[in-house]
Order: structure tokens, then sequence, then C-alpha cells
């Protein structure tokens, strides 16, 4: 095993890190910018270094700097964590040739399932199942009608080398193709500076299940069964669980085993997990695979009973999974809500600032993974998520249960956040029976808002009959 | 428009970096927001400050400071506080995993202090030397 590594992230996610080496008798590099130098990880870490200013390209993506503080202070690995360098294949090349082990696949796993079109490729190739579409990049636009023809409307056109909903388009009528075409293609072009384009069907009001996996340099592929992540904004996601209400255990069986079959079609190691778009009728498709450590993995965590970042050490050091089966079974049922510094009654648009005051909810099977503390600045340099509240329970109902008297428990001051939209989500009769898609959200955000600002106006009134 | 909305203003202004802002509410009113130097300070400005001479402690001292990250080599093994330095004159080295950095005094002057020791770790914005000015 490693005895130092470097942790090439910030927030949350480097405090996650940071526990489990300190379990594990590792010891811990941190870089910050300078609009971190007070982060929490920073000070938990052995060593802390400053790489460079607020600005993202000068420090966290500083990929020079951040080598030779690995160099300087002679550390082994590297974990990227997630965002930032997580998924540059760049990154992982020059770190194992520099003489880090990168804690994640090797760099031509990162490309190959970086390029959405190659990998799509590759996964037909593998027997996988794909949303009907172009095999790979289509380079015209009659090309890509005959497509669209073919499987029928609507169709995505999306970008090769896209996320998040860059460069895509959704076409509903046959007459719209050609201009959506030649605007995912400028979108692609100017975000990805790659314009290759492909198309694929459009699933109306899919849910979006994801399979985590974990493999070894052995050859050893495990499953760790499903997360739903259908509660989405703007392909944000904003909720998620394990396991899903809509899996079943043959199912899961099923995902499983393609999952794993994916894996094993690019020689994978380490985590990562494959997303799969799920229909009413059971029928998935691959969607993408992401080659990191995932936002929403301490819900896996909680059911399967495994620490994630431990795994990722382990297998990253060379050792064998210690698992004795490919699929893991969820016990019990686990719920993550990510808690962002947004006010939900103003479209969640992002609210920077100092929290006042931060008391975390506690109790049995209630789990805070958060940078935040008392007085700390929510810097508008970097993502908006303040903490992640994940709790566990026997079944469905007992987890939203907990979920909901949490966060009613805790107490951030001083800027706005997501917390009134999860209160909301937890008592909402469509969550609560499991019945959702990805369009849950769009569908009920009227009502979320009208709510929000009815509490806003009671407690406002309640306020100032005290005072 | 109202205290609240104001202070709100001032917050998102701090929070995103902005020193001042100009609104214009309809035809006739203007608003105009300043934030105090002392409650705000750009880490990037700040950086650029000990760079130069910093007025604010003296006028005849400088600060030399690091913007690469590495590992710290003395150009010369006896330099000691009071040595006396020339303008260009190669301090230390700053080695990175793909690079060399020479540390440089800008100034004719005095070692004052040293704040690094031979193999330390250097990272951004590191103070490695104050100089005296002649």
């Amino acid at each position: 095993m490693f005895s130092k590594i470097l942790i090439a992230n910030r927030g949350e996610i480097a405090v996650r890190i940071i526990r489990t080496c300190k379990r594990m008798g590792i010891a811990t590099v941190a870089v910050y910018s300078e609009a971190d130098q007070n982060a929490l990880y920073v000070k938990m870490a052995d060593e802390a270094y400053c790489i460079g200013p607020a600005r993202p390209d000068l420090s966290y993506l500083n990929i020079p700097n951040i080598l030779s503080v690995a160099h300087a202070t002679n550390c082994e690995a590297i974990h990227p964590g997630y965002g930032f360098l997580s998924e540059n294949p760049s990154f992982a090349e020059i770190s194992q040739k520099c003489g880090f082990v990168f804690i994640g696949p090797d760099h031509r796993s990162i490309e190959r399932m970086g390029q959405k079109s190659v990998a799509r490729e590759l996964m037909i190739k593998s027997n996988v199942p794909v949303m009907p579409g172009s095999q790979s990049s289509i380079d015209t636009i009659e090309e890509g009608l005959q497509i669209a023809r073919d499987i029928g409307f609507p169709v995505l056109i999306k970008a090769t080398s896209g996320g998040g909903g860059k460069g895509m388009r959704l076409v509903e009528k046959e007459e719209d193709f050609a201009k959506m075409f030649e605007m995912a293609q400028g979108e692609a072009q100017a975000s990805f500076a790659d314009k290759r384009v492909y198309v694929e069907k459009f699933m109306r009001n899919p849910r979006h299940v994801e399979v985590q996996i974990i493999a070894d340099q052995h050859g050893n592929v495990v499953s760790l069964g499903e997360r739903e992540c259908s509660i989405q904004r703007r392909h944000q996601k904003l909720i998620e669980e394990s396991p899903s209400p809509a899996v079943t255990p043959e199912l899961r069986k099923k995902m499983s085993e393609t999952a794993i079959k994916a894996a094993k079609a690019i020689n994978y190691h380490n985590a990562g997990t494959i997303e799969f778009l799920l229909d009413s009728d059971g029928n998935f498709f691959f969607m993408e695979m992401n080659t990191r450590l995932q936002v929403e993995h301490p819900v896996t965590e909680m059911v399967c009973n495994y620490d994630l970042v431990e795994l990722q050490l382990r297998v990253a050091a060379g050792e064998k999974l210690p698992m004795e089966t490919e699929i893991v079974q969820p016990f019990g049922w686990a719920i993550e809500c990510r808690i962002n510094a947004e006010d939900p009654s103003m479209s969640f648009i992002p609210c920077p600032g100092r929290i006042e005051k931060y008391l975390v909810p506690g109790g049995p099977w209630i789990r805070v993974d958060s940078a935040a503390y008392e007085n700390y600045l929510v810097s508008s340099s970097y993502d908006s998520m303040v903490a992640k509240l994940i709790v566990w329970g026997r079944n469905r109902e007992e987890a939203l249960d907990r979920m909901n008297a949490a966060l009613r428990e805790y107490e951030i001051k001083g800027i706005e956040t997501t917390i009134p939209f999860h209160i909301h989500v937890m008592k909402h009769p469509d969550f609560r029976s499991g019945n959702f898609s990805t369009n849950f959200v769009d569908k009920n955000f009227d009502r979320f808002i009208n709510e929000i600002n009815g509490e806003k106006e009671k407690e406002a009134a309640a306020n100032q009959a005290a005072g | 428009m109202e205290v609240k909305q104001i202070q709100k203003l001032y917050e998102a202004m701090e929070a995103n970096g902005y020193e001042s802002l100009e609104l214009e509410l309809g035809k006739k009113n203007k608003i105009k927001l300043k934030l105090d130097q002392a409650n705000f300070l750009e880490p990037e400005t700040l950086y650029e400050e000990f760079e130069e001479e910093d007025d604010s402690i003296s006028k005849t001292q400088i600060e030399i400071r690091s913007d690469k990250v590495g590992t710290f080599s003395f150009a010369r093994e006896n330099l000691e506080i009071g040595d006396q330095i020339k303008k260009g004159e190669v301090l230390g080295t700053v080695k990175g995993i793909s690079f060399l950095d020479k540390i440089k005094c800008s100034v004719d002057g005095r070692i004052s202090n040293i704040a690094i020791q031979q193999g330390g770790v250097v990272d951004y914005g590191r103070l490695l030397f104050v100089v005296e000015i002649d």
C-alpha cells in the first residue's frame, strides 16, 4: 500500500479522500488555490501547498504545478477525485510517466470512454445495448438525416466529445434537422474544440440508472449495484438513491452483468460508473461511462458496506478485490441530497457567500460529506455544492423519513440553499411512490416555487409577530 | 430599492470580485455601489503587490516570492543575511517537474531575511527573501 498520496482536488471530495487515508495510515498532501487557503481539507491534510490563484485553469487544472508538488513531497500516487483533472487522459498519462500511480483507470480507458461516439461504437461491438442511432460520428447533414429517418423522430444530436448537455440538440421534426445539426456542430466546436456529432433516438421521460463497478488489475470486475439518479435539473443530479425503486433483482443482475461486460471490453481497472437510460418496460441502454469516483458514491457505500475510496487505493496499489461474488447485493436503502448554495425559489440561482451559522444533523445512519463549517466562505470560483446529506434505512420509506427529519435539522444560515427543495421532494407523492422519471423537476417546478415562497412568507410573518 | 436588496447586491459583488457597480433603475435613478478596499482584496492583486515594492510596509525593502512550485536550491552555498547583492543576480532556483526557475533580485541591495532553506518545498506565492534596497 502507498505511504503518501497527493489529492489533486478540493472541497468535500478532498475531505472524503483524506478521511479514508487517515484511517489506513496513508499520509496526504493537499493542493489548494489562493481562494481555498482556509479550506477544511487544507487543515486536515498532513501537508498542503498553494498551487496558484483562484482561477481553476491556473491552479486545480495546472498539471506542472500539481506534479511538481507530488515530486517535491515524495508522493507515490495521485487521487484525482471527481471533476477537474479526473477524466483528463493526458493528466493520467503524464502522472504515470513521471512515476506516480494514477488512482483511476489507465489513460487509454479514459480517452476511449471520453469520446462518446467511440465509447458507443465499442459498446455496440461488445453487445452492450445502446440507444438506436449512428454507430459513430457523422459528417454530413444527409447522412445524419437518413439515420434519423431510419430510427424515427424525435432524435438527439450529440457532441462526440460532449458532456453536461452541451452540443446536444433535440429534433422533433424532420424539417428542423438540418438547422439543429449545424447548431449542434457549432456548439460542439465552441465547447470542446471538436465539431463531430452523432445521432441517437430520444427517449421521452426515461429514468437515469447507473451501475457502480470496481475492477482490479487482475481481471476481476465487481458490480456494486445500481444508483437511481433521475431527480435532476438541467442534467445536474440533485437526489440519488440506491437501490433504485424501478430495479428488480432480475433487472439488477442483467444491468450488472452488462456493466461488467462493458468494463471488461476495455480492460478497465479502478472505480467506474456505467450510466444507462431505463424505460418503463425495463429496457435499458448504455449512455456513457464515467471513469472516476462519482459525487453520489456514498449511497452505494451505505448499502454495500464497502469504502469505495479504500477499494480504489487498494486496486491502484495492485491488490486483488476482496469480494467473492461478482454482484454485491444491496442491504437496506440509502439516499443522498446534494445541498447546493442555490436559491430554489429563484430558479436555482447560485448564492455564494459566507455561512454565518452551521449546524449539521446527527443520529443513527446519518452521514454528512461536506467541506463547510461556520464562517466558511462559499466561493463563486467553484461549483455551488456545500454538502451531501446521506442517510440509510432498512427500507425506502424509513430512509425517506430519516432524510426528511435530517433536512429539517440541518441549519445553514447566511446563504440560500436547496434544503427547502429537498424537503418538498421528500414528501411528494410521486417521489414517495417511486414512480418518477428525469422530467420530475420540470413537471413539478411551479408547485415547488409556490410552496417555497408560501413558506417564506409564513416565516416572515412569524418573525414579524415575534419581533 | 430596499436596504436589504442593496445589501444583497454588496454580497454578490464581494462574492464575484467586483469593486464597483453602477445600476440604472429607470431613466433618472442611478445607483453606484463601491466596495471598501479594506473589506475586499482580490488574492491575485495581493500577490502582485507583494512582488512589487510594497508601499504600506516600507519603501526601502522588497519581498521576493515564488510564482512557481517545486524544490528550492541556493545559487551559492554561503548566502547570508547582510550580503550585498546586485540587480539581476540569481539567488536560487526552484526546480519543478518540468522546469527550472531562476530566482533573481530586481534591485541592488542587502539581504535582510532568508525565509527558505536548501531543499525546501516552495509553493505559489511563497516568501523567499527580503532585500533592503540600497
